[in-house]
């Protein structure tokens, strides 16, 4: 790394640090780099320090160690209102007092924006979210998702440098929110610009972002394009938080390059790919497949018998639920083609899947899915 | 059975309206004795109560200590409650208590006590020694009624405005104000209906020269009951009412704005 | 303390002092009034410093009388010695009589003054006398909050009742606190299907029957008495009324009765009852009544065992507001009550106004206080939350 090459992010976190009582670290020795133009989103649990990170780059929590730069200054300590980032609230925080439009005239006013420009300005947000209709009403007279509308076009009818969400569709239902995000992910690149997105929901992680920085205890555990995080996860938390997984008890037996040889309690052999922390030998260890992974049948590698459970129609596909002595349930999903032939509930069955697609990690002592 | 309920529920309400009913007609009579059925109808009550001089008097001191008492008590509760709401310091609780003490402690006792307190510091029979007093036993409901206000304040709002590029003067003024003023309009039209109805502290603070209306129908009842006390009495229940669709109506304008809240 | 702190105390601080200064001194002043004991050292200095030294036995000798004539004779504000004359006579009547004619003849009296004063008046010749001075040269004394439970301390220090015709005061806070409770049940048993039926209204009906509590509730309790004081008296609408429809043929005496005082008690305090209990009742989702219903509860079973345990916070609440208010109660008894119907609050009034006794007038606050204090605490413990005071 050499001195004199220009940091190619817009924002970057330096080592930082929060805790509020001086002891309990929310945020832990943070790291991170925005480029300019890019939607990152902030996924992980709750607690897990990604909205105390949103809060401290919106200025509303100061850092305890280390520094937030914007565009290569330090802004720790800058005020709210000089950042000029747009913010996107859990609840929307309108103002009830005002109108939809007063609303959207707010940090127009607020940024001393010229008074004849500031009604042209509004009318424009207004049809961008094609709300000019409701202009004079109160949010109160609103829908959720008109709402949510409203709240998005003020925090960008003031042209802000950047803009942060903080789980901004948390509160509608399904659908809407469906809908929302590919409204989102539209205005983004339609207009080019930073957006800080903050989740605990992995799908809408998916859908809307160029990459993920999945938060857990206070750090971040990977960050990268959905594509890698979900197919390549560095961890077991990370795997478990992005989709759904079944995991098989084993303990390391051999490795041949990538791969290992596990083997199960009740004696069945395993091959999986090595996590890059990597495993000792004879380490007890948990081998993770996605479901969508698993097909019935008989193969040479990974392949284990049980009994059918449960054989549940999900619309789009099938999931199989099989029952395997000394290991637990295994649950396979299968293409809905796949229906005729699809043994029912008490069959004896076998179930395999590629050793390219079962990851090992080691083994935790309580793993919550 | 619900029927029978309902009938008894409907007779208690009607008991709480009838008397202050009938005193509306008693006021317009033309007789001397506060009798019904009346024997004819006049205004000559209402003359007597805007001519005779102690009468309007006792209400201009009224309109006088209660505006007083509403502007003070007003100040210093918002103050307060602003600062009740906005830190934890040590001793809180005690200071908690101490400002609900004017709404427990019986207001005969408060009364006596501030007569003897204020006696010795020359100010019964003023009218500053019963506004101050008129301010202690209102202020704790503006503390109550502000404190609710900013307690339901979602400070998000807040930081939404700095997040808009409000300093955080322009987010008390644009945002915080307008939103706990029905708290505080309520607070202050509560305060000065509790100095314009009080007459306890009055009996024991006030000489002649202060007399508010109350006490100038306490005092009234106890000469000669002439249908003048009706018919102050009658303004008296006027102006209660206009005062309590003021308190409903800012307080319908906080509900309305808090359903914007919600979501 | 951070910033935020000193800000916060800061903008509490100006009520705060006003306050402590204005109101918690005043109590605190009461408190004290109810044992100070400064009359009689400050009209008699030197007899109460004379009577220091005496043992008590007997009679005291010509030192302390020679003090005691030298302080009479002592130029003294008239006032001081009134304080005096009304402090000794309420402790032993007569006493008036006997320190004013010794003042009068102090002039005229020769030493030795253990000779001369109980020829002027055998009183002065008996130790009792010289023993209430010397009690009361105390600058404490339990003398009122002993009166006010109808005691008073014997010459010998022993703690007696007082005479059967002084004896008033543990009959008045009896007949307070059973009025109290007798008030607080009507507006209870009145309150709550009032609230209940409240509570089943919706739109333009509710607004009718909410304001019918509302509007009581906002008007002043002098005007609301002042009503019932009109409506009661001997000419008023409800002996025309009976007379007229022949039920009766000479107006009755209505008011000053106790009935009147319960009446107009229940009606001014009613509405303090009715409305924590709407608000209670209006959280109440139908739901839980429908599910004892299926549960297989009669009517009756879910009433008492589902809705009235859900509503007894707002009972609770509203009761302990209805009963700590009439407690204390001082209007509306003095408006339509008689002589007999009064409470603690009348006499209150009277010893501060009309009697000039400070000190009884603080002894019956002082234990009306500790009446209060005691419902306060109770209701505390009973409903933790309890918003004492809030009107709505």
């Amino acid at each position: 790394m050499t001195d004199a090459a220009p940091d190619p992010a817009l924002v970057r976190f330096d080592g930082v640090q929060k805790s509020y009582d001086g002891i309990l670290r929310v945020v832990k020795d943070l790291h991170l780099g925005i480029a300019e133009g890019e939607f990152l989103t902030l996924l992980g649990p709750s607690g897990s320090g990604k909205t105390t990170t949103l809060m401290m780059l919106a200025g509303f929590e100061t850092p305890t160690a280390g520094n937030i730069l914007f565009a290569r200054q330090r802004i720790n300590d800058m005020p709210t209102y000089r950042r000029n980032f747009g913010m996107v609230f859990q609840n929307y925080a309108l103002f009830p007092h005002m109108t939809v439009a007063e609303n959207l005239a707010f940090p127009l006013r607020m940024h001393r924006f010229a008074k004849s420009e500031i009604p042209g300005r509004v009318e424009r947000a207004l049809d961008m979210i094609r709300l000019g209709a409701v202009a004079d009403r109160r949010p109160a007279q609103l829908s959720g998702g008109q709402q949510q509308r409203v709240a998005l076009a003020r925090a960008l009818v003031f042209e802000p440098r950047m803009v942060l969400m903080d789980e901004p569709l948390g509160a509608l239902d399904k659908q809407l929110r469906e809908h929302m995000q590919l409204e989102i992910r539209e205005l983004h690149e339609r207009l080019g610009l930073t957006m800080l997105y903050v989740t605990h929901d992995q799908t809408e992680a998916m859908t809307m972002s160029d990459r993920i920085a999945i938060f857990d205890d206070g750090r971040i555990q990977q960050v990268g394009p959905p594509d890698r995080v979900y197919d390549h996860p560095e961890n077991a938390f990370v795997a478990r938080f992005m989709g759904e997984n079944n995991a098989l008890p084993a303990r390391v037996e051999a490795r041949d390059g990538a791969r290992l040889r596990l083997r199960c309690p009740a004696g069945s052999q395993l091959v999986a790919l090595c996590c890059p922390e990597g495993l000792p030998d004879g380490g007890d260890a948990q081998v993770l497949v996605r479901p969508e992974q698993v097909t019935l049948g008989e193969a040479t590698e990974n392949c284990l018998r049980g009994i059918v459970a449960d054989v549940i129609y999900q619309g789009d596909h099938l999931r199989v639920v099989v029952d395997v002595p000394a290991i637990g349930r295994l649950s396979a999903r299968l293409p809905k083609a796949a229906r005729p032939d699809c043994p029912s509930p008490g069959a004896e069955v076998a179930v395999h899947f590629a050793p390219e697609a079962a990851l090992a990690f080691p083994a935790e002592d309580a793993v919550e899915t | 059975m619900m029927m029978a309920i309902r009938i008894f529920a409907v007779l208690v309400l009607v008991f709480l309206v009838s008397p202050i009913v009938v005193i509306f007609p008693l006021s317009f009579s033309s007789g001397e004795i506060l009798t019904l059925p009346t024997p004819g109808w006049s205004l000559r009550w209402y003359e007597d109560f805007f001519t005779a001089g102690r009468w309007l008097e006792a209400t201009r001191n009224s309109f006088v200590v209660g505006g007083f008492t509403m502007v003070i008590a007003t100040t210093l509760g918002t103050l307060a409650a602003f600062g009740l709401n906005m830190a934890r310091f040590p001793g809180k609780k005690t200071v908690l208590v101490i400002l609900s003490l004017p709404m427990v402690v019986p207001v005969i006792v408060a009364a006596s006590s501030m007569y003897v307190a204020f006696s010795a510091w020359g100010l019964t029979n003023t009218f500053t020694g019963l506004v101050i007093a008129h301010v202690i036993v209102a202020a704790p409901y503006v503390v109550i009624t502000v404190l609710a206000a900013v307690q339901t304040l979602d400070m998000t709002l807040v930081r939404a405005a700095l997040s808009l590029g409000a300093t955080p003067v322009q987010a008390f003024r644009e945002v915080v104000l307008p939103l706990i003023l029905p708290g505080v309009i309520a607070g202050a039209v509560f305060a000065f209906a509790t100095s314009f109805d009080e007459l306890v502290i009055a009996i024991f603070l006030t000489g002649p020269g202060q007399f508010t209306l109350p006490r100038q129908m306490f005092a009234g009842l106890r000469e000669m009951l002439s249908p003048t006390i009706a018919a102050s009495a009658v303004i008296m229940v006027v102006l209660s009412v206009v005062l309590l669709l003021i308190s409903e109506a800012a307080r319908n304008y906080a509900t309305r704005l808090q359903g914007g809240a919600r979501q | 303390m951070d910033r935020n702190s000193r800000l916060a105390v800061l903008l509490v601080a100006p009520l705060l002092l006003l306050m402590i200064v204005g109101f918690v001194l005043p109590l605190g002043t009461t408190a004290f009034k109810a044992v100070d004991n400064p009359e009689v050292t400050a009209a008699l200095p030197r007899t109460t410093a004379a009577l220091g030294q005496w043992s008590g036995d007997g009679l005291p000798d010509e030192a302390v009388y020679a003090a005691f004539v030298e302080d009479l004779l002592s130029p003294q504000d008239n006032r001081v010695f009134g304080g005096l004359v009304r402090r000794l006579n309420f402790e032993q009547t007569g006493m008036r009589s006997i320190i004013s004619g010794a003042r009068r003849a102090a002039e005229g009296l020769q030493a030795p003054y253990s000779e001369s004063l109980p020829a002027l008046n055998a009183v002065w010749g008996e130790p009792e006398v010289w023993q209430l001075l010397q009690t009361h040269s105390n600058p404490y004394t339990a003398t009122y909050l002993l009166r006010a439970m109808d005691l008073r301390m014997a010459a010998d220090g022993s703690i007696i009742p007082v005479d059967p015709q002084q004896a008033i005061f543990r009959e008045l806070f009896l007949r307070t606190f059973i009025i109290s409770l007798w008030v607080t049940v009507f507006a209870v048993l009145l309150g709550y299907p009032t609230a209940w039926f409240l509570s089943t209204l919706r739109g333009r009906a509710e607004g009718l029957a909410l304001l019918c509590v509302l509007v009581p509730f906002w008007i002043s309790i002098l005007v609301r008495s002042t009503a019932w004081f009109i409506v009661l008296q001997r000419e008023g609408p409800i002996n025309a009324a009976l007379l007229a429809t022949g039920v009766i043929d000479t107006p009755q005496a209505i008011i000053f009765t106790r009935p009147a005082v319960y009446l107009a008690m229940v009606h001014v305090l009613l509405p303090f009852q009715i409305l924590p209990l709407l608000a209670v009742m209006k959280r109440i989702r139908p739901d839980y009544v429908r599910a004892a219903a299926s549960l297989g509860a009669r009517p009756w079973q879910q009433f008492l065992l589902v809705y009235l345990p859900m509503t007894m916070p707002g009972v609770a609440a509203g009761a302990v507001m209805v009963l700590m208010l009439s407690v204390g109660f001082y209007i509306t008894p003095v408006l339509v009550g008689g002589l007999r119907d009064q409470m603690v609050s009348y006499y209150i009034a009277y010893f501060t106004n009309t009697s000039i006794n400070l000190g009884m007038a603080a002894a019956l606050s002082l234990l009306l206080l500790i009446l209060t204090g005691l419902l306060v605490v109770a209701a505390a413990r009973v409903l933790p939350g309890l918003n004492l005071g809030a009107r709505v």
